[in-house]
């Protein structure tokens, strides 16, 4: 049935051209590209949580049977942990009274506002050529684009669509991730920057940063987008100029997340700040 | 008169199977297994999926539910719109004006065919994103996917097989 062939052929290569044009459109950051994702992965997310829940069943029977297997190494891993632990609560408190007070002198306003919305992972960061995950949260529990996501050690990636009901993470290993950063004590700053592999690299450090393996990254907050401090992880390698950083989390094996709502400080203006106390 | 409507449109609901099949392909892509072996990167099972059924139904599995699929795919593993698509697309039509080669022969062809195929889609699309991203991706993801996706293979035909004996016999 050559009329047959002939329209199959057509809607073959009318499909291609759609796939094509849609990809040119993508690349050129259309809006409603965005859109039209964040639309689909609202009207999946149900199903995706659904799926994952089974999955996820069983993981908690796996780590369940584990830790039977090392109750007693944990347990005396935990004592001394509780022990060093209690020590550092000292040290923090004390900290913190000298923060307040040193504060209240300087008269310091610029306390973050933070608040945190904890949300489940329903997505792998599958796929070979990027690194993001879906969370089963989005505006109507008050995210937004943009938003930093820590899981329970560090900062991990970045809110980039926010739906209605679900929102995509940028990891920091992603080839598109660049997160502000300061490095070590002298808080170095630079760039971390992903490059789909589990190490991302440190860049644009200044010529004079000392960067040694094992020290500590933290976001810096430059560009006012993430809040500073939250820390992502340790200097992993350092060969040949190439910095490169362990994050603290297992990105493959996040299953749930902390998402901050950061509003961006104001700036105390008003004249008496720079009357000094009173 | 009735029962022939209910007829035609239980023959309509049935005949949906391959693509809702393929969904399920879709959204395994996307799911979290937490499994040690299986990760960051996971089989292609909607390629699998579009591969089968564009050979043993090809009126079942058109180029452009082959085409939205691959947008819902998009969409949920944050690849840009039509990354996947354009991969089902391809392996559709071709498969379609290839089908006479497999149908009626040994799995191990059909097997030998989808190595070829699933081989193409993966070269194809390491390009795509490498030139969308103007970066030459590490290609030992695509590697290992390629191989994990043929390797899986035979299972996901035999499923395929019992659900085409089960539920499509009884549509034309």
């Amino acid at each position: 049935m050559p009329i047959k062939a002939l329209a199959q052929r057509f809607a073959f290569a009318l499909l291609l051209a759609l796939s094509l044009a849609l990809l040119a459109m993508s690349r050129a950051d259309f809006v409603w590209a965005e859109r039209a994702r964040v639309a689909i992965i609202d009207v999946a997310e149900p199903l995706l949580a659904a799926l994952s829940r089974p999955t996820q069943l069983a993981r908690s029977a796996v780590h369940a049977v584990e830790d039977m297997l090392h109750l007693q190494d944990e347990n005396q891993r935990l004592r001394q942990e509780n022990q060093r632990l209690q020590h550092w609560q000292q040290v923090a408190l004390r900290l913190e009274q000298d923060n307040a007070l040193l504060r209240r002198l300087l008269q310091v306003n610029t306390d973050p506002q933070m608040a945190f919305v904890t949300a489940r992972v329903v997505s792998e960061p599958a796929g070979a050529f990027v690194r993001t995950v879906l969370l089963n949260a989005g505006q109507r529990d008050g995210l937004r684009r943009g938003d930093a996501v820590t899981a329970d050690l560090g900062f991990v990636g970045r809110v980039i669509e926010a739906g209605q009901r679900a929102s995509r993470v940028l990891l920091v290993t992603d080839l598109n991730s660049r997160i502000p950063v300061m490095v070590g004590t002298a808080r170095s700053r630079g760039i971390l920057a992903g490059d789909n592999g589990p190490l991302p690299r440190l860049e644009y450090l200044p010529g004079s940063a000392q960067v040694s393996v094992g020290d500590r990254i933290v976001t810096s907050g430059d560009g006012g987008l993430l809040p500073p401090g939250l820390a992502i992880g340790e200097v992993a390698s350092v060969t040949d100029g190439v910095v490169r950083a362990r994050p603290l989390v297992d990105l493959n094996r996040i299953e749930w997340v902390q998402v901050v709502r950061y509003e961006q400080p104001q700036p105390n203006l008003s004249p008496s700040r720079f009357l000094g106390p009173r | 008169m009735m029962v022939e409507t209910a007829k035609l449109w239980q023959v309509r609901l049935l005949g949906l199977t391959p693509a809702l099949l393929t969904l399920i392909a879709v959204l395994l892509a996307a799911v979290p297994f937490g499994l040690p072996f299986f990760g960051p990167v996971v089989p292609s099972f909607a390629v699998m999926s579009v591969f089968y059924w564009t050979i043993f139904r090809p009126e079942l599995m058109p180029g452009w539910a082959a085409f939205i699929m691959g947008l819902i795919q998009d969409a949920l593993t944050g690849v840009p719109l039509g990354a996947t698509s354009i991969i089902l697309v391809l392996v559709q039509g071709i498969c379609l004006s290839q089908r006479k080669v497999f149908v009626g022969k040994s799995f191990a062809i059909g097997w030998w065919g989808f190595v070829l195929m699933a081989g193409a889609a993966a070269a194809v699309s390491w390009a795509i994103a490498s030139l969308y991203a103007l970066h030459l991706h590490d290609p030992r993801p695509v590697v290992v996917q390629f191989v994990l996706t043929v390797a899986v293979y035979p299972a996901v035909a035999w499923f395929f097989g019992r659900v085409e004996i089960a539920v499509l016999r009884r549509v034309g």
